[in-house]
């Protein structure tokens, strides 16, 4: 009988054991980093117990952290924002029966499964200035002679958010889509027996029954955007300046290309509070969804 | 009445042709990329079908004649004599055998958490379904030193590992999912008949669980391909995944534009044609679960 109780700690066991290794030390070994000034190209100093130091001048000095702060805020809201819209729009579109929707979710697939330092390439070819297509397509039209899309420093931040635009929405798409089919018949029956127009439809039956999948796909999407490397690595390294730097990008160049670990650490640990904060937020909805 | 609905129909059709196109056209380019000599590439006015089109972006990556694919971008030395084969081996391995270990780990927590009773068991789970979507810039720290310590870094091992961080919680939320929807009854008779919790789970459970453990390896499977920050870190030369090889193009001399999307192209497929098979299931699976059409 004492065995069958803790059965459950046999079955658990390896998997915690890795996450114990992989994730929990991690994880509070640079909780600890944070609080230590270490710098390897001045390896010779050692590790020095700052205290708070890292985080305070992170809040009060670092104009570079508040720069990137704000440059992430803007890509994630901008980016899942249109994302959202675009992706409600199509999907309210298609729940009709409309020839050809098979094929039209197929299509949308795409984007999401090119990997996505292919889709910075692509993007990277097609935002060239003299040889690119986007810029053809501008003098061809006579919009203009050409945009810098990733040279200018007021377009670039833009020109990350088009190609993230552009491989995600399908997902918010799909989940949308998925969501509007697995509604129930039977409120949109009573409704337009009432005789409900379709906006009112859409507010007072549709969009109720569809908040908690629309708040996962957000959600989702927002901690995903947080988290945006490849793209900026392949489209423009954060530049030109540091007008497309965001946190993970920050995180990466002072680790490791000025080796500052323990600053480093501390700007990660900030990303981390972040992201979290939404986190629990999603999993309070999945919570709702998968029970 | 009859115009309107026609209006509305063609309105719709259109939408859906502008997405279509505008979804289309970047891939469209990269294939047309890839088969184009390099004079027809960086033309002013775009060729749209090349005239000459050809299959020597292909050779160059994968059967170079002399030089390998690095040599015009102007990158490190050592990388000189790598083919694009050690990027596409080097991601097959790593994302095979990480998969492998999300699945088999995956399986035995998934069953405690969908099938035994004890305390704290959903606060658990939720918590393990957490880590997943921590921003790996956090841990890759940490992770890199430790990795450097044991002298893992630029080895498949480390990647191995490093992407059971997101692989594992992953397959155990899902498996946790599929395992709920097979009957409790079934286990609970192979038990009265005399199996143990494992045996019942071999024979009784596994077999109705292949569908879900093929979606859920799927899934890890195009997690781990795509990954790049993991990659660029734990790797220098030798352990290099496919997308750090392909962003190796961005060279100080410019970009080798007919290889780059001929090996981008060759590298995107095993995702595209996985995520394509699992199609019924990618909803389920990139919301976790929370969406089952």
């Amino acid at each position: 009988m004492r065995r069958a109780k803790f059965l459950h700690v046999w079955f658990l066991l390896p998997c915690f054991a890795v996450v114990l290794f992989l994730v929990v030390f991690p994880l509070i070994y640079s909780l600890s980093l944070s609080f230590f000034s270490w710098n390897l190209t001045m390896a010779y100093l050692g590790k020095a117990w700052v205290g708070l130091d890292n985080y305070i001048s992170i809040f009060t000095e670092d104009e570079r952290f508040w720069k990137t702060l704000s440059n992430t805020f803007l890509m994630v809201g901008l980016a899942v924002g249109v994302e959202f819209l675009i992706g409600i729009g199509l999907a309210l579109l298609l729940t009709r029966e409309i020839p050809g929707r098979k094929i039209f979710s197929v299509v949308l697939l795409v984007p999401m499964m090119i990997v996505p330092v292919v889709v910075g390439m692509v993007w990277r070819l097609l935002y060239h200035t003299s040889y690119g297509l986007l810029n053809f397509f501008l003098r061809s039209f006579h919009i203009s002679e050409g945009i810098d899309w990733l040279g200018d420093p007021s377009v670039a931040l833009y020109s990350i958010i088009i190609a993230d635009i552009w491989q995600w929405t399908p997902l918010i798409f799909l989940i949308l889509l998925g969501g509007i089919m697995s509604l129930p018949k039977e409120p949109y029956e009573a409704a337009q027996l009432d005789g409900a127009s379709t906006s009112q439809i859409f507010i007072y039956i549709t969009f109720p029954l569809l908040k908690n999948i629309i708040t996962i796909a957000l959600l989702l999407r927002t901690i995903d955007a947080f988290k945006l490397f490849d793209k900026i690595w392949v489209l423009t390294q954060g530049g030109p300046g540091l007008t497309t730097e965001n946190i993970p990008m920050y995180i990466y160049y002072k680790a490791f290309r000025y080796f500052d670990m323990g600053y480093a650490a501390a700007l990660s640990y900030i990303l981390l509070i972040i992201v979290s904060t939404i986190a629990t937020f999603l999993l309070r909805s999945l919570f709702v969804t998968t029970k | 009445m009859k115009i309107k609905k026609l209006a509305f129909l063609t309105g719709n059709f259109i939408i859906i042709a502008v997405v279509m196109i505008l979804t289309l056209l970047p891939i469209f380019w990269l294939v047309v990329t890839s088969i184009k000599p390099a004079g027809e590439i960086t033309t002013r006015v775009p060729i749209f079908i090349p005239t000459k089109p050809t299959l020597s972006n292909y050779k160059g990556v994968f059967f170079p004649e002399t030089g390998s694919l690095y040599q015009k971008a102007g990158v490190a030395r050592e990388m000189l004599s790598v083919t694009g084969w050690v990027g596409i081996k080097n991601s097959i391995i790593v994302t095979l055998l990480s998969t492998g270990l999300a699945i088999g780990i995956g399986l035995l927590a998934a069953y405690a958490f969908a099938r035994l009773r004890f305390k704290g068991r959903d606060t658990l789970a939720f918590w393990l379904l957490s880590t997943k979507m921590f921003p790996p810039a956090t841990v890759i720290l940490p992770i890199f030193i430790m990795m450097n310590r044991f002298r893992l870094v630029d080895t498949q091992i480390a990647l191995i590992l490093a992407y059971l961080v997101f692989n594992l919680p992953f397959s155990v939320w899902m498996l946790r999912g599929f395992f709920t929807e097979i009957p409790r009854e079934l286990d609970e008779c192979a038990m009265v008949d005399g199996c143990s919790h494992l045996g019942a789970l071999a024979k009784i459970i596994l077999p109705l669980l292949i569908p879900g453990i093929i979606v859920t390896a799927i899934f890890c499977f195009i997690f781990s391909w795509n990954e790049f920050l993991f990659a660029l870190i734990l790797t220098r030369v030798k352990a290099q995944t496919f997308p750090v090889q392909v962003s190796a193009f961005l060279g100080v001399k410019g970009i080798q534009w007919g290889p780059m999307a001929a090996f981008g192209l060759a590298g995107s497929i095993p995702p595209l044609v996985l995520a394509i098979a699992a199609q019924r299931y990618l909803v389920r699976g990139l919301t976790y679960g929370a969406v089952k059409e």
